[in-house]
């Protein structure tokens, strides 16, 4: 499966650099590996485990991480799921009204990944 | 395709938030536009009614400031390409944008601040807080009603990483 960086995914990490969220050892030995794992959707593992990867709309998932930042925080990338798997806004996960916002953003960039209403900013490979 | 028709009862719930956003000093154009885009995005529906049940001001306004980069996004009608960056020159387009924002920033308090700014432009004011003090890359359109609200030329507002 292609793996899509959209403009959203970008912008966010943009943030999350600023914020120090993750760290570039973090990025390069944890976040980046498991990101490609999508290449192999669904058949790796890790798929099955809700600590990793959970559904939340149709089409719609979240990965996630803990410890991340030298321990400090929790981090989500939802990514939707079609005939490729599309990167969205990765998030520090802060409280469950944050949350709830995040996800309300994400089912807007599903609708819109749908709609080929969007811009990519690359693939990884 | 429409992918999110909203039933007569729901669409005036829409309108009733609008009202109560109205009530709260939200500009008109923002509003409008939030109902608009909420007809057809069930997120931004979901966000309107984050809004109406929410109590916290600080919270509220994350909110108005999620709308807002919503419509934004929902404005764009078709697929693009723009070009790759690299993981290793992320921090400084980072830093890029922050030197730019700052920089406009400067110029946005020479001429009355961020209130007096939303006042002219039309956009809330935790949608300009979150523009400045993010590090995301700017929105064109945004740019333009800033440029537009405080007549500054092209200059001030060019920056590579617009988008």
């Amino acid at each position: 499966m292609e793996i899509i960086i959209t403009e959203w995914a970008l912008n966010s990490y943009l943030e999350l650099k600023a914020e120090q969220a993750f760290t570039s050892d973090e990025y390069k030995q944890k976040i980046r590996p498991d990101v490609l794992l999508l290449k192999d959707y669904p058949t790796h593992p890790k798929f099955g485990h809700d600590n990793f990867w959970s559904p939340e709309f149709p089409n719609g998932y979240k990965m996630k991480w803990r410890q991340m930042g030298n321990g400090k925080v929790q981090i989500r990338l939802p990514v939707g799921i079609f005939n490729s798997a599309f990167l969205c806004e990765a998030y520090v996960k802060e409280n469950p009204k944050q949350e709830a916002r995040k996800l309300a953003r994400f089912k807007t960039h599903l609708q819109l990944i749908r709609l080929r209403r969007f811009t990519e900013r690359g693939r990884l490979s | 395709m429409k992918a999110h028709a909203l039933a007569p009862t729901l669409q005036l719930e829409l309108y009733e938030i609008a009202t109560a956003m109205k009530k709260q000093g939200l500009p008109v154009d923002f509003i409008t536009a939030a109902v608009e885009t909420a007809t057809e995005f069930e997120g931004v529906y979901d966000l309107m009614k984050l809004w109406v049940n929410e109590t916290d001001a600080k919270e509220r306004n994350e909110i108005v400031a999620d709308i807002q980069d919503m419509i934004q996004d929902c404005e764009q009608s078709d697929q693009k390409e723009a070009p790759y960056i690299r993981f290793n020159d992320l921090d400084a387009v980072a830093k890029d944008i922050r030197a730019f924002k700052d920089s406009l920033l400067h110029i946005v308090t020479e001429k009355g601040g961020i209130k007096h700014l939303s006042d002219l432009s039309h956009i809330p004011q935790p949608s300009l807080s979150r523009f400045f003090n993010s590090a995301s890359m700017p929105q064109r359109s945004t740019l333009l009603k800033i440029a537009k609200a405080l007549k500054l030329d092209a200059v001030k507002i060019a920056t590579e990483w617009a988008r």
